[in-house]
């Protein structure tokens, strides 16, 4: 009886810890322990079934080394009695049908099985194992099944709370990614609920509303609504949206100006339905900043405005002159003044589309800058030539004497001096002279093109570089012009990584515009074969037919940038172009030679016909090669320098 | 012939662009009209006001005060009531035409425009 009442109490403790106990493992290790003292057995193991892997895995034992694999349904003892939902006895193990070798070989003699059953369900089963042969009594099975029944249900109880713990713990991690997620995304997203609430609300919805996240979560939509009006254009318009419109049948959208800063947005609604049962759970509001988009839509919108109109005004006087001359008897005097006006207009047509066409290439990135060395003194001095000169507006430069090499596109930059030469000009109707100066600063020199002039009226000097921009001003009505051209220099300078700006004292006082350009050092330059020639593409050919002979190469666009670089480069040999646009090429080889005492071989491309005495002229200066220049020239080049330079040893320390 | 010039009826030609005034100039012609121009918003102002022009044909678009101020104003003062304005616009937009005809222009022409529609719309707006 003192031993019954040993085991009872096992009982009631094994009923108090249950009752207790959450943790499956902790749990697993009471039962088995009691099971096993229960019985006087060597061990216990209890098993659970595991659905996804349908079998039963070992949930606790008190084997030093657990039994780990998965046991099938059916198998051993643990495996029949779980399927049976019956106690299984087997005394004398060896012998059994059904024995499962690795029980075997752990010395396994008689075993008894109880399945676990909760709802009249087998859930697990719980075994008790003997290493000497043993006889069971049936109040050992009674005892065992006790115990079973005892703990199913609490087993149970705990796994399940493990189990939605683990839930819920994952619940919480893809919350929390989700918020990351409508962070992140730069639209404002607000999620409300059941009952319209806020439930969830984004960082860009507090920064497009001004509304905190905590004065949001928890307000009702209409509160929101209430929120938004002052800080929203026509408020009435949406009001109605924000009172009963968030439980829409279909997705619906509506776009709002949020005031002060001044934002356009896009409004959309969205109901959550749940994905079991299909009813609304909340609503999905998504506020897009289409701002950006809506501004870019206007500048083009205004863009082809402008160049709408600009287009138009010339054609009106082409259309127009053509359908007088057409319909009307003129004398020959009109239909000259007609056609003369039509000249006029037909070629600033011309020029419009030239410089739009010119402008949005630089813009877009179509229109590439060639950049290299360039002597700046030169440019100056060939875009004064191209201008000609006027006795009323003489163009006087002044350059300081020491100027450096600038990186520049040599076309790109004739073509902002002649339009700021023509500006000049253009609004000096009463003359003056036109001073070209530069400076040389740190890293960059900054060249300056003042007139005395008309002048720019303070307000205008902002808005000077702005396309079709004209400065509205009765002095200056009779001048014409397209209204792209400052924009176009503004776009080249910038290419260049410098700056141009205007100045002026106001009206009457005369203008000042000036620009910077990177200069370089020559003795940062360096190449084994100087290149001068103005056409950028056959130069750049040229350097890569040169760069597969292994020799590098420096590109000069003019004769006059080949000198600057002559004295520091002390180049191995020189490809030079006889037709250039400031000094020839011809006489380029003679200061190569005579000023710059330079023996090096020297290679003529150009498309210059050559008459027989020049050609002698130049062969007795030393030119080793005259190519015509053709697609396949650029690499006869390169063959002839390779050639000429493998006969000279090449100078060493 | 003192009294028939005397009964000649003013138009203003208001356009930045000196060659749309020569072809508007060109295409009335001197010989029924006095013809008025001006280059900029300031100046076709103080004209209507000077000359109070039986016409206005008024370019949307100059410097200084548009063609839409000035129509305001013509629009807003009792003594240019009979003012007959028809608008010439280079514009893309149908918008800015319409808010024109809002702001009470009576026509408008868009350039380029043929010389004999700005003679139709011309008899219509003076009831010729």
């Amino acid at each position: 009886m003192r031993q019954r009442e040993r085991d009872l109490e096992a009982l009631h403790q094994v009923a108090v810890a249950c009752s207790g106990l959450l943790d499956p493992d902790a749990l697993a290790t009471l039962v088995t322990e009691q099971a096993r003292d229960l019985l006087d057995g060597d061990e216990a193991t209890l098993l659970w079934w595991d659905p996804e892997a349908n079998g039963l895995r070992v949930l606790g034992d008190t084997y030093v080394h657990p039994f780990s694999r998965l046991v099938a349904i059916g198998e051993g003892t643990a495996g029949i009695a779980f399927q049976q939902g019956e106690p299984v006895v087997v005394e004398d193990y060896a012998g059994w049908e059904h024995a499962v070798k690795e029980s075997l070989a752990r010395g396994l003699k008689s075993v008894v099985a109880v399945p676990l059953m909760v709802r009249s369900r087998a859930v697990g089963a719980l075994t008790v194992s003997f290493n000497s042969p043993r006889r069971f009594e049936p109040e050992d099975l009674r005892f065992l099944s006790l115990l079973a029944t005892q703990v199913a249900p609490a087993l149970e109880a705990a796994r399940l709370h493990d189990a939605l713990r683990a839930a819920s713990l994952a619940a919480d991690a893809r919350l929390a990614l989700l918020a990351a997620l409508l962070d992140a995304i730069g639209i404002a997203v607000v999620l409300f609920d059941r009952e319209l609430k806020v439930a969830h609300w984004n960082k860009e919805a507090t920064r497009l509303t001004g509304i905190p996240i905590e004065k949001a979560l928890g307000s009702p939509a209409h509160q929101i609504g209430e929120t938004l009006r002052g800080r929203v254009e026509d408020y009435s318009d949406i009001q109605a949206h924000f009172r009963q419109g968030l439980s829409p049948a279909e997705p619906f959208s509506f776009p709002i100006v949020m005031l002060d800063p001044h934002r356009e947005v896009e409004v959309s609604v969205s109901r959550a339905l749940s994905e079991s049962d299909g009813s609304q759970v909340g609503s999905v509001l998504v506020l897009h900043d289409v701002s950006a988009e809506k501004e870019l839509e206007r500048a083009k919108d205004e863009l082809i405005g402008m160049v709408s109109h600009e287009l138009r005004t010339p054609l009106a006087s082409l259309v127009g002159f053509t359908e007088l001359m057409l319909e009307r008897q003129l004398s020959d005097g009109k239909r000259k003044q007609y056609l003369e006006t039509m000249l006029k207009e037909g070629r600033r047509l011309t020029d419009l589309i030239n410089d739009f066409l010119d402008l949005q290439g630089l813009e877009g990135g179509y229109k590439r800058l060639d950049l290299g060395p360039a002597d700046l003194r030169s440019l100056v001095v060939r875009a004064v030539q191209t201008a000609g000169q006027d006795p009323r507006t003489p163009i006087e430069v002044d350059l300081p004497t020491d100027l450096p090499l600038v990186i520049a596109d040599n076309n790109a930059v004739h073509q902002v001096l002649l339009n700021l030469f023509s500006n000049a000009r253009k609004f000096s109707p009463g003359g003056g002279s036109i001073d070209v100066g530069a400076t040389i600063l740190s890293d960059r020199i900054e060249v300056s093109i003042r007139d005395h002039g008309l002048g720019i009226p303070a307000d205008a000097l902002p808005k000077l570089f702005n396309k079709f921009y004209r400065v509205a001003s009765p002095d200056r009505k009779q001048i014409s012009g397209t209204g792209l051209g400052l924009a176009i220099c503004r776009r080249i300078i910038e290419g260049h990584g410098g700056q141009l700006r205007a100045e002026s004292e106001g009206l009457g006082h005369g203008s000042r515009f000036l620009f910077t350009v990177r200069s370089i050092s020559t003795a940062n330059i360096s190449g084994d074969i100087l290149i001068v020639e103005d056409d950028a593409g056959f130069a750049r050919l040229l350097e890569a037919e040169l760069a597969i002979k292994g020799l590098s190469s420096i590109w000069a666009p003019d004769a006059e940038t080949g000198d600057q670089l002559i004295p520091q480069l002390s180049p191995r040999a020189i490809v030079v172009d006889l037709l250039l646009p400031g000094a020839s090429g011809e006489e380029f080889i003679d200061r190569v030679r005579s000023s710059h005492g330079c023996a090096v071989p020297i290679v003529v491309v150009s498309i210059k016909e050559l008459e027989a005495d020049e050609t002698l002229a130049l062969r007795t200066k030393g030119v080793i090669a005259i190519l015509k220049k053709h697609s396949g020239a650029a690499k006869d080049a390169a063959l002839f320098v390779d050639e000429a330079l493998s006969r000279i040893p090449r100078a060493t320390g | 012939m003192p009294v028939l010039r005397a009964r000649r009826r003013t138009i203003l030609v208001a356009d930045d662009e000196a060659s749309v005034r020569y072809l508007v100039v060109e295409t009335i012609g001197h010989d029924d009209y006095n013809l008025l121009e001006a280059a900029d918003g300031e100046e076709a102002w103080s004209l209507i006001q000077e000359h109070r022009p039986s016409l206005v044909l008024l370019d949307i678009r100059m410097p200084g005060r548009t063609g839409m101020e000035i129509l305001q104003s013509i629009r807003s003062e009792p003594n240019l009531a009979d003012t007959k304005v028809i608008l010439l616009t280079a514009s893309a937009h149908q918008s800015e035409i319409n808010a024109g005809l809002v702001a009470g222009a009576d026509f408008y022409l868009t350039k380029p425009f043929s010389p004999r529609d700005l003679l139709s719309k011309l008899d219509e707006a003076l009831e010729l």
